[in-house]
């Protein structure tokens, strides 16, 4: 390899490092803003929905204590890190406040039923398990909701 | 008899062998997104690697040498340097993902946190390479691995609306809400999967390991055309069962647990027994492949000796290799980065060196003072071109795709 490639080379990667770092250094906008609300709603989402999944298959005598107890603890680590890469962001104007306003209370209820589901499967209390399932339920469809507003 | 048994057992162990944690984690994930509306990409790199793993078999076969060593002594040590630092890259990084995936399917079984399992998995990957023969090592975790097809009979156990799954496999395009942009990062990531490069490394050297002659060929093809497709069935199975569990429910697939549970909520406990297995089988199998496909890369180039075949203490710098590649990858693990996102990104990185690993191939296939006759054939050679342009296109387009979307968002 030619010294004139080398520099080449260099010159490529840090023109493409630099792209790479521009949108990570500039400030959040409102929209960049409303799509990190979309991002953690989804991200509870799926935590909320994979509880409710294995809280059925559960109660249904398909999944066994350690497996649940690992997918269970994923669901909840998913929700805790929505819920802080929304915390952690500035909120860049009143709109995206408001916004942060609809969003959080769902945040928070997705963590509270999620980690509620853990006890519940550990009484194996078939009517606790569903009634647990069913309050998924529901904040999913918010969650599906908000998403579906705003994305 | 014999040597229908043979056949048998070698398409057996190609099936089982065929899915790694890239194509666990990246069909799963497409599954939930897309449903099978990247059906399409998986058979396309299914075929991709049948082609080039038959060139890597007959090479092997004819020639009696890794493609590594051949691709030094045709190229010239500095092409070949390049292409050692960007497959040996690659592999260590597929390396931490698998080793991260054993660790994943362990703590799946026991509930006990991953990370402790870690460093047990890589004393454990490292023990069965140095002690255990080749062809138990192959066989074992390859037959091991076909637990997987649970997620077939998961797939019928499901119910799925056929029609439904038809007309997805033959659409082109995201779904709704989803965009072009993140529909290409997750068609790159699914052909990386299927094509990643130590498969071939390998294929390659494992038929060195095992002698191979030019009455293996037979063999080499029934494993790469029969074994590899079948494989590539459990892939889309993977991507089945993801889609018909997620996608009505709008639920991504971002874990392991995640990825197995469609199998429980089909088979029952049996069935997610079987599926922890086939994870654990596929992972550890992988694990193994990729730890010697180092060994196999470097020593190659470097024109050590190397390979299971011959005692450790003649072959000491391939196993140091394999070794210090181990110890890297838990290295890296222990910092506690997420081994789903090092498997997301080594599908990202192994799209970009797949020119560097599949080129030189094409070129060495073309090589009769090496093949003779069994040098490639115009039919070859032609689905050889359009798969390299496809590569080149897909090594391209990986990185600005993974920046774009946030790797998949």
């Amino acid at each position: 390899m030619s010294r004139r490639a080398m520099w080449y080379g260099i010159a490529i990667a840090l023109v493409l490092l630099l792209g790479a770092a521009v949108p990570m250094l500039r400030p959040i906008d409102p929209a960049g803003y409303e799509d990190r609300a979309v991002a953690s709603a989804e991200g509870s989402l799926s935590a909320v929905r994979t509880a409710a999944l294995l809280a059925r298959a559960t109660a249904s005598g398909k999944a066994f204590g350690p497996y649940g107890a690992v997918v269970l603890g994923d669901a909840r680590e998913a929700v805790a890190t929505a819920q802080r890469e929304l915390t952690t962001a500035r909120v860049p104007d009143r709109r995206s406040a408001a916004l942060r306003d609809e969003v959080e209370p769902l945040l928070a209820e997705s963590s509270a039923a999620v980690g509620d589901v853990g006890y519940v499967l550990g009484t194996g209390d078939r009517a606790g398990i569903d009634t647990a399932a069913a309050r998924l339920d529901r904040i999913g469809d918010r969650l599906e909701s908000f998403v579906e507003a705003h994305r | 008899m014999k040597k229908l048994f043979a056949v048998t057992l070698g398409i057996l162990t190609a099936i089982g062998g065929f899915v790694d944690i890239g194509d666990i984690v990246a069909n799963s994930q497409t599954g939930a997104r897309f449903g099978m509306r990247l059906a399409w990409v998986v058979v396309l790199g299914v075929g991709g690697i049948c082609v080039y793993a038959e060139m890597c078999g007959r090479v092997a076969a004819v020639a009696h040498r890794g493609v590594f060593d051949l691709v030094r002594e045709r190229l010239g040590p500095r092409i070949a340097l390049v292409n050692l630092l960007g497959s040996y890259a690659v592999t260590m990084l597929t390396l931490t993902a698998e080793i991260g995936g054993v660790a994943l399917a362990v703590e799946l079984a026991t509930s006990v946190n991953y990370l402790l399992w870690v460093p047990i998995a890589a004393f454990v990957i490292w023990v069965v390479l140095w002690r255990v023969k080749f062809s138990t090592l192959e066989r074992v975790f390859g037959l091991a691995g076909l637990a997987l097809v649970i997620f077939v009979i998961a797939v019928f156990r499901l119910h799925p609306q056929w029609s439904v799954l038809g007309h997805e496999a033959t659409s082109f395009g995201p779904s709704d809400g989803e965009e072009w942009a993140t529909y290409g990062f997750f068609a790159v990531a699914l052909f990386a999967a299927a094509m990643t490069p130590y498969e071939v490394f390998f294929f390659s050297s494992g038929g060195v390991e095992e002698r191979w002659t030019r009455k293996d060929l037979t063999l080499s093809r029934a494993n790469v055309f029969v074994g590899f497709p079948l494989g590539g069935l459990l892939s889309l199975a993977i991507m089945a069962c993801a889609s018909l569990v997620y996608l009505p429910v709008g639920a991504e697939v971002d874990t392991l647990g995640q990825a197995a549970l469609p199998t429980a909520i089909a088979a029952g406990k049996l069935g997610l027994a079987l599926v922890i297995l086939g994870f654990f089988a596929a992972t550890f199998g992988a694990a193994l492949e990729t730890g010697l496909s180092a060994g196999y890369t470097v020593a190659q180039y470097f024109g050590w000796q190397w390979g299971k075949y011959v005692p450790p203490r003649r072959a000491a710098r391939f196993h140091t290799v394999i070794i210090v590649s181990i110890l890297i990858g838990v290295a890296v693990l222990l910092t506690t980065v997420d081994p789903i996102q090092v498997t997301e990104y080594s599908l990202v990185f192994s799209a970009v060196v797949l020119p560097l690993t599949y080129l030189p191939i094409l070129v060495v296939a073309n090589d009769r003072e090496y093949l003779g006759d069994q040098a490639n054939s115009k039919v070859t050679n032609v689905l050889g071109l359009a798969y390299l342009v496809v590569i080149l296109v897909v090594a391209v387009a990986a990185v600005p795709l993974m920046i774009v979307t946030g790797v998949g968002g």
